[in-house]
């Protein structure tokens, strides 16, 4: 299925794919190029023991330096090559769609997941993409070759933001059920569902030994509520309708935004959980730096 | 139009109350016109939408409420609007009580022009009320009038001045302006009436505006007058005093008419004088002054050549009134400023003949003869009549006809005569002692004895104050006689000189004319001395005295009467030369027995039976014996007054209502009928009707009170020099009214709107800042900030804990 709609891939979808990636790339290389060393190189290939040669072993793993001194042929033994497993969750409910600026959310959210997949696929870890509302809409398996990237950017870019409300706890439960492996789970959504259920889905994975960043994104005016002028909300994912002067509403908005954010941030940080409020107006930069301050923690 | 009462601009008023809508239309449109935003974090905007509906609701009514207030305010401001604090509780000032004291004395007739100065005090007052009316506020007015200071009008007692009040004036000022009077403007009793006005509410700001003509006879020459107007005013009290003329004017008036009218008779020349003043400040030639009897002018023109200003000229002249009965004398000069004094009044019931009664004690009663003949040789000429009788007659006589009785030569009179005498004089008759060789000084010296000792004990020798007494004799004859007559010494025989030394007296006017000359040759042979060690009385007069300074011709007043007392004889009584008292009537070189004795006559006639002119608003009382007359008497006050007549019923007095005891047994209770409305000069016609419907007409004359005709003015400087160093008196020139202007409660509240118009503007400033937005931050393209409710920065919480790694991706 996804063959095919690359197959008849409309030009526009090429165009946002093409950059989409090229966002991506320059996103990445403009970031790890900024770092003095890489904590990544190197990872797959550290020494652990000797061990004595039997046959079928490759001979380019006999260490000469030893054979040398004591005339007996041991291998070197290195850590396991296989790189992290990363599954990238991606909300595109009808709620992503919403964007005051030059982004909406999905938008960001599909630079995010580009972003971060094209970084994991270059040190070749594998890379799995899950996009979902109330159901999983598109999900792609695991590889970690580098051309899995454009099936990822293509399936973020056809992924059709639907009517429908976010159905977070299914999708968790899902995940977690079908994720054996212990891996990464990276969640890019705004969080607008049923508050229970999100918690109840995020523990769901801790409990499966999944670690989890959460990329909580949001629209500068979800947070700051600077509308003016008697306003029609009409609210995205059935949410029902308001006719009312915002700026009369503002102080008692933000407050209940604030103790929304508070208590995921909360949640997650009882959880062990990354968590992380992106808003749309941001560098994506910001989010690298975090998934690799991430990483560098769960390395140690 | 309704609108009218409180806008300058009704018209801009009633248009912009159709710019209320606007407002409410701008909310309506705004609650209309939306724009539409597609959001996805509805749960939080739900969420505080619920918590503040009502307080939005009620916000966004009272800025829309508060828009509408300040549409109102500039429509009110451009509009002018007025508004009558006393219709506004919050508002109202304390009371301001104007007390205009109203001059309406005689004096305040003064005219010129069209005008008068009554007409501008009534012009001053209404032009105060509409003046007071138009500014509003909350005044009350109480008009005072000097002719009745303890009757303020009640139709202006503390009146609120509004315009309905200035159209009543209108009305009521011109009935007013008939109703000026003519009498005294006593201050004395206005000053206190102010008084108590004023203490009706002490409480109230008052002004006293003093409408008058204030008169330098009255004002600027009271001690008093800086005292009494400091006493008015106090903190709550100033005082306006208003000149109503303008300067001084030309006024002559007449100032006095007299003539001998309780001795005027049928076609007698009857003596009148006539005192014209000149009040003005310019001298007056060839005054014609105007006599009339009973308006009908005597054909005898006379004219005065001169008066100087300042003075009075005295005009003498005679009438003769041809018939008997009420007669009206009037004389007049001509029209000036005030009117009312060119005229004065005087009225005559004038008999056929003046009746003298003669007792004469002698038994011929020659002396009466001579008296008689003295008197009334001819009836025609000296209008008298003379009845002798003897002394014992007396008492069946009706002395209250004569009008003097003359006792000759008597010994001793019965004691019932001597009380009618006593009746007689004490009610107004004159009597006429002489002695005689029939006196018996027993019975004078016991009448003598009834004058009260008090009077002996006094300082007989003080010659003046015997000269200038006036006290009331207690006894017909108060002088004790001696028991003889005696001889007048004479040192020389052949030179006998002047046995008189007369006083300047209108009985010896002919003995005294051309210094005494005539007096010369009247010699005095013998006369009753006063008893040896008597003291004349106080009571007593001494007018004239013998050579040796022993008193002679002798007066004193005894009830309403005159008693004259000669201590020598009134005819020869002895026919022989030698016993003879005096050389009086016979010798041809001494003369003025004649004169002497109708000047007598004149002189002690009872003037009870003439009226006197009044002044103006005295009243008439007409005593009524219910036995002889009707109770019912008409009163007819001067036709060219206006004034209809008046019948009153007369009723007992109020003073004897409560001791009816005193009234003698068997004699009616007197009845008085009281005319109070006499404040019109000129003639009133009193009609009585006795039991057998016979009529009866009395003539009253009412003239003008001499001062009120001065008409020299203080002026407002002389006042304020005067009233200088004095707070709270305010003097006006003539024809102004300022300086009370303390009071304006400045009806047009434009201050008052641009205050609230402010308030309302930094209201709904408020107002729509605390409904609106105003951002202080601007959203950057990267990263954001945002400010929270508690104006902290938003800070995303991961961010809180800054990584190195962070910190070089920010940079």
């Amino acid at each position: 299925m996804i063959q095919d709609s690359k197959r008849y891939l409309p030009p526009e979808a090429v165009s946002r794919i093409s950059r989409l990636e090229v966002q991506a790339r320059g996103v990445v290389e403009g970031f790890l190029s900024g770092l003095h060393r890489s904590p990544y190189f190197g990872q797959s290939i550290e020494f652990v023991q000797h061990r004595e040669y039997v046959m079928g072993d490759d001979i380019r793993r006999i260490d000469w330096k030893v054979w040398s001194k004591t005339d007996k042929y041991y291998i070197k033994q290195f850590e396991e090559e296989t790189n992290l497993r990363t599954s990238i969750l991606v909300d595109v409910s009808e709620s992503m769609t919403y964007g005051s600026g030059e982004f909406t959310k999905l938008d960001y959210a599909c630079l995010i997941a580009s972003a971060l997949s094209y970084m994991l696929l270059r040190q070749q870890d594998s890379v799995g993409l899950t996009t979902f509302d109330d159901t999983i809409r598109d999900q792609l398996p695991f590889r970690s070759k580098k051309n899995h990237l454009n099936d990822i950017i293509s399936t973020l870019v056809m992924s059709e933001p639907g009517s429908k409300k976010t159905g977070i706890f299914q999708i968790l439960k899902r995940t977690a059920e079908q994720r054996v492996r212990r891996g990464l789970v990276v969640l890019i959504s705004d969080l607008f569902s049923d508050r229970e259920e999100l918690f109840k889905g995020l523990k769901l994975l801790r409990l499966r030994g999944h670690d989890v960043m959460l990329f909580h994104v949001l629209d500068p005016q979800e947070v700051n509520f600077e509308f003016n002028g008697t306003t029609k909300f009409e609210g995205l994912e059935e949410a029902g309708e308001l006719i009312c002067d915002p700026r009369g509403l503002r102080a008692d908005y933000l407050a209940a935004v604030e103790a929304f954010l508070s208590d995921v941030r909360r949640f997650c940080a009882g959880h062990v959980i990354d968590y992380k409020t992106v808003i749309t107006t941001e560098n994506v930069d910001a989010v690298l730096a975090h998934y690799l301050k991430h990483r560098v923690g769960m390395r140690k | 139009m309704w609108l009218s009462q409180f806008f300058i601009h009704p018209w801009m008023a009633a248009g912009g109350l159709a710019l209320i809508s606007i407002p409410i239309i701008i909310h309506l449109l705004n609650r209309m016109r939306y724009r539409t935003v597609r959001f996805a974090a509805m749960e939080f905007l739900l969420q505080s939408e619920q918590q503040n509906r009502r307080r939005l609701l009620f916000e966004q009514l009272l800025l829309l409420l508060l828009r509408i207030l300040i549409v109102l305010a500039i429509v009110a401001l451009f509009a002018r609007l007025l508004l009558d604090p006393s219709q506004l509780a919050l508002l109202e000032k304390p009371e301001t009580h104007h007390l205009v004291v109203l001059d309406d004395s005689g004096s305040m007739r003064d005219r010129w022009g069209d005008t008068t100065a009554f007409d501008e005090a009534l012009e001053t007052l209404k032009r105060l009320a509409s003046d007071l009316a138009s500014q509003g506020g909350n005044h009350s007015l109480t008009l005072l009038q000097t002719s009745q200071p303890d009757r303020s009008a009640t139709s202006l007692t503390r009146r609120r001045i509004d315009l309905s009040l200035v159209g009543e004036l209108e009305d009521k000022l011109e009935t007013m302006q008939q109703e000026c009077g003519y009498g005294l403007a006593t201050w004395t009793e206005v000053f206190p009436a102010i008084q108590r006005q004023l203490a009706v509410d002490k409480n109230a700001f008052q002004i006293v505006h003093v409408l008058s003509d204030f008169r330098a006879s009255e004002w600027g020459n009271s001690p008093t007058l800086k005292a009494d107007l400091e006493a008015l005013k106090d903190e709550q009290t100033i005082v306006n005093l208003v000149p109503t003329v303008p300067a001084r004017h030309n006024n002559l008036a007449v100032t006095k008419f007299t003539g001998t009218l309780h001795t005027a008779a049928v076609k007698v020349p009857l003596q009148l004088t006539v005192d014209i003043s000149n009040y003005g400040e310019a001298v007056v030639e060839n005054v014609p002054v105007r006599v009339l009897i009973d308006d009908e002018p005597i054909p005898q023109s006379i004219s005065i050549p001169q008066i100087n200003a300042g003075e009075s000229v005295q005009e003498t002249f005679e009438v003769s009134i041809a018939s008997a009965g009420e007669h009206v004398i009037s004389v007049q000069i001509s029209p000036d400023a005030i009117a009312a004094d060119n005229t004065r009044y005087l009225t005559i019931d004038i008999p056929e003949r003046q009746r003298i009664l003669i007792a004469d004690g002698s038994e011929q009663t020659r002396e009466a003869d001579y008296v008689a003949d003295a008197l009334a040789a001819d009836p025609q000429i000296t209008g008298f009549e003379a009845i002798v009788i003897r002394p014992d007659s007396i008492r069946d006589q009706d002395l209250s006809t004569y009008a003097a009785v003359y006792l000759l030569n008597i010994d001793r009179l019965a004691p019932d005569v001597l009380k009618s005498l006593e009746d007689y004089v004490a009610a107004g008759g004159g009597i006429a002692w002489f002695m005689g060789d029939r006196v018996d000084s027993s019975f004078y010296n016991d009448l003598a004895s009834r004058e009260s000792e008090e009077e002996t004990e006094e300082n007989p020798t003080d010659k003046s104050a015997e000269e200038t007494s006036t006290n009331q004799a207690e006894s017909l004859f108060p002088i004790s006689i001696a028991a003889s007559p005696v001889n007048l010494l004479r040192a020389d025989d052949t030179n006998p000189g002047a046995d008189l030394e007369l006083n300047d007296n209108p009985i010896f006017e002919i003995l005294n004319a051309a210094d005494g000359l005539l007096a010369l040759f009247v010699n005095i042979y013998q006369h009753v001395p006063l008893a040896e060690g008597f003291e004349i009385p106080k009571s007593v007069k001494v007018i004239g005295r013998l050579r040796d300074q022993s008193p002679l011709f002798l007066e004193s007043r005894f009830g309403e009467g005159r008693v004259f007392i000669s201590l020598t004889s009134a005819g020869p009584v002895n026919n022989t030369d030698e016993n003879r008292w005096h050389n009086w009537p016979f010798d041809m070189n001494a003369p003025g027995f004649t004169v002497f004795h109708l000047e007598l006559a004149k002189s002690i006639a009872n003037r009870m039976r003439t009226r006197e002119p009044k002044l103006v608003n005295e009243p008439i009382n007409i005593v009524i014996d219910p036995a002889v007359s009707y109770p019912e008497v008409r009163f007819n006050p001067p036709a060219e007054g206006g004034l209809s007549p008046t019948s009153i019923t007369a009723t007992v007095p109020k003073s004897t209502e409560k001791s009816p005891k005193e009234t003698p047994d068997g004699e009616a209770q007197k009845l008085v009928a009281e005319y109070v409305d006499t404040k019109l000069p000129g003639v009133y016609r009193i009609v009585t009707e006795d039991l057998a419907r016979e009529s009866t007409t009395t003539l009253t004359a009412f003239n003008v009170p001499v001062s009120e005709s001065e008409v020299e003015i203080t002026t407002p400087e002389e006042f304020r020099r005067e009233l200088a160093g004095v707070e709270g008196i305010i003097v006006q020139d003539f024809g102004s009214l300022e300086g009370l202007a303390r009071d304006d409660p400045g009806r047009e509240l434009r201050l008052l709107l641009l205050l609230i118009l402010v308030l309302l503007f930094a209201g709904e400033q408020w107002l729509a800042y605390r409904l609106g937005f105003h951002s202080r931050d601007t959203v950057s393209s990267r990263g954001f900030t945002s400010r929270m409710p508690s104006g902290r920065q938003f800070v995303p919480g991961d961010q809180r804990s800054s990584s190195p790694a962070a910190k070089g991706v920010a940079s």
